[in-house]
């Protein structure tokens, strides 16, 4: 059968090479662009769910409405909350807080300049990262620790066994020696960690004199949080506008509180960290968002454009069905039942999806860095996820192209496809007009396809 | 006998109009036979000749095949009594374009699930037994129409049907090639084999050992060719 169908996809190659090129360009375009778009779309979706346990952890945003302001939602947040939010809910297994920072090495007299985030100690042991070089648990223990991404190890050292050497940083003007305690490998991307050179702890001094740590109204970096368990953050976000009421509100005279009635102008929410990049487009001080509708137009963009390629190759196959009406009514007169001949047709819709496929697989390894490229996104072909998916769409691509032609023209009654055969017009059968069977198949093809784009 | 049709009607129905294309048809063919159908155009002889392939099913009446109720069979063992019984030969040759000549003899027995080196022995075989051999690889779009025809005819009886159906084999030959097609029916009939053939020639369908004529739908002579 196999050999049968190849041998069929063969012979309609050479005698109608623009018919089966046709047919295979059109899907292979459908699938390839159906593939990137996929591949984009799965890339902003999987912001921050490459962590372990990334379903419990959270970031903390605060929202603003003063009278006669617009009210706003930021992602920078005062850390004063945080050993509150401890002490108060139980429900918090560990949290951080998380500042970015601009540092500049200098090398040979020149300036290098790297994107740094300072945090907690516990940060390694709240996203459950391990380190190429060092210990997790105490490389932000001390305060000239420095944990290196292995890139940031690369241009500053030129390699990345680099535990123990001394970095002369400069941040915001003050210079200050770091020893490298650790050497981070790749974290899980894209989220949090993406661009991030280098981690240190938060400077002690900070703590005790920077206003976002002492005051409710100032801030300067956001909150990370770990919950014991996924529900746990709706539960936490039922409470917090108590939490507020009760730790950040104090009298209108008081400096570190928000006022007498805070919860009237502040409040405090907990956002998943997987939704943060969807949701961070409607947040302020947040880089690398996406609107959710745009992506989910873009992935449906990307199937119009396989049902499009389907439909094409539905709409050749159909066209030609006419011309394959003789051979169907001949094979059935030689004793081939529907059975076999829908086996047979289906087997060469699938061959040509399958072709179609490989050439879409082609076309999207060309159109992924270009997209990257284009958009300063890191998008790249996973091929774990495209061996996964390809073969689906290949199958259904398959279905979808080769089910409708087939099950046509497997149906045909051979005794009026021969007998249109020997008449000069077209014959009726049941009110329908055949032509080999085509004319109405045709007409009620362009008309179904009519009535569906109209829809 | 081998066939027995009993009773047997056709009819086409549209939502307006309803035709009679066949109206209680009596006949028996028995093995061997060399069976002539006549008559007018419209009269009912390809309806009749499908019905016999099985290609087209009676509205109502009997056909048994070898003591086998066919009328009753689905489509899939009509499909099976097809390739095992029955050789095709049309006016128009019907050849697939894209097959070679070789192969469109194969196709009879490709559903037949014989391997195929038995395939291309008996396509050989028959291809010999109507001096076609030399054509082989070609397509028929090559082939003159006599050839061609012949053609069709090593198609019909590669797979040694019981009952070899044409329907107007010569009606697109010239004088010498429908000539050269009535020779090979009558020596595969000689060879045992039955056959039913629609014709409009009187002088071929006189080649046959019998002839019924039609009108109307109905048979309306029966009768034995002197040969």
């Amino acid at each position: 059968m196999i050999a049968s169908i190849l041998r069929s996809i063969g012979r309609q190659a050479r005698r109608h090479p623009l018919y089966v090129g046709l047919n295979v360009f059109g899907l292979a375009l459908g699938i390839g662009v159906f593939l990137t778009l996929a591949l984009v779309v799965r890339f902003e979706y999987s912001f921050n769910t490459g962590f372990v346990d990334a379903d419990r952890l959270a970031r903390m945003d605060e929202h603003w409405s003063e009278p006669g302001t617009t009210p706003y939602e930021s992602a920078d947040v005062s850390f004063r909350a945080l050993p509150f939010l401890k002490q108060d809910f139980s429900e918090i297994e560990d949290g951080v807080t998380f500042t970015a920072t601009n540092l500049n090495v200098e090398k040979n007299g020149q300036f290098t300049h790297f994107s740094g985030r300072m945090t907690d100690p516990g940060f390694f042991r709240m996203f459950s990262l391990r380190l190429l070089q060092g210990n997790s648990d105490t490389a932000l223990t001390r305060p000239d620790g420095l944990v290196l991404s292995r890139q940031a190890a690369m241009t500053v050292f030129g390699k990345p066994d680099v535990l123990g050497k001394t970095v002369e940083i400069n941040r915001i003007g003050q210079k200050s020696t770091y020893t490298v305690t650790g050497v981070l490998g790749d974290a899980p991307s894209p989220g949090l960690l993406d661009n991030v050179d280098m981690l240190l702890p938060v400077p002690p001094q900070d703590r005790l004199q920077r206003s976002c740590f002492l005051f409710w109204a100032s801030s300067c970096g956001e909150i990370l949080l770990k919950f014991h368990k996924h529900n746990d953050i709706a539960a936490v976000n039922a409470r917090l506008s108590d939490f507020v009421q009760h730790r950040a509100s104090g009298t209108a005279e008081d400096q570190i509180s928000i006022g007498a009635d805070g919860k009237r102008v502040y409040a405090l929410s907990v956002v998943p960290l997987k939704e943060t990049h969807f949701h961070d487009s409607q947040v302020e001080d947040t880089a690398n968002s996406a609107e959710q509708y745009v992506i989910d137009g873009i992935g449906l963009i990307g199937l119009l454009a396989l049902i499009l390629g389907c439909a094409n190759t539905v709409n050749l196959a159909t066209a030609r069905a006419g011309l394959r009406a003789k051979e169907v009514a001949l094979r059935k007169t030689l004793g081939a039942s529907r059975f076999m001949l829908f086996t047979q047709f289906m087997g060469e819709a699938m061959v040509f999806s399958c072709i179609a496929g490989l050439s879409g697989l082609v076309l999207c390894e060309i159109c992924v860095p270009a997209i990257a490229s284009v958009t300063g996104e890191a998008v790249r072909i996973n091929y774990y996820f495209i061996a996964l998916l390809l073969p689906l769409v290949i199958l259904g691509s398959g279905l979808a192209s080769g089910l409708y032609p087939s099950l046509i023209l497997s149906g045909y009654n051979p005794a009026s496809i021969l007998a249109a055969a020997r008449m000069p017009a077209c014959p009726q059968e049941g009110g329908k007009q055949l032509c080999y069977g085509t004319c109405w198949l045709w007409r009620n093809f362009l008309s179904q396809s009519a009535s569906l784009s109209a829809h | 006998m081998l066939i027995h049709l009993s009773r047997i009607q056709r009819l086409y129905r549209s939502d307006e109009v309803e035709t009679t294309a066949l109206h209680d048809i009596e006949l028996e063919i028995a093995q061997g036979e060399f069976v002539a159908i006549m008559g007018p155009s419209g009269c009912g002889k390809s309806t009749l000749l499908n019905i016999l392939g099985t290609i087209d099913r009676p509205t109502a009446g009997s056909y048994r095949f070898g003591g086998e109720e066919l009328t009753k069979l689905n489509e899939a063992a009509l499909a099976r009594f097809r390739r095992e019984n029955l050789g095709y030969i049309f006016q128009s040759f019907n050849l697939i374009d894209e097959l070679t000549i070789e192969e469109n003899i194969e196709l009879a027995l490709v559903y037949r699930n014989i391997p195929k080196p038995e395939r291309r022995k008996r396509v050989a075989q028959a291809m010999d037994r109507v001096g076609i051999a030399h054509r082989a690889r070609h397509y028929p779009s090559q082939l003159s129409g006599g050839q061609q025809q012949r053609a069709a005819i090593a198609r019909a009886i590669v797979g040694e049907p019981r009952l070899i159906l044409a329907d107007e084999p010569t009606g697109n030959l010239d004088t010498e090639n429908g000539t050269q097609v009535m020779d090979i029916l009558q020596t595969l009939n000689d060879e045992g084999s039955t056959i039913i053939m629609v014709t409009h020639s009187p002088s071929h369908a006189d080649l046959a050992r019998r002839r019924v004529d039609m009108l109307d739908g109905q048979i309306v002579i029966s009768v034995r060719n002197v040969i």
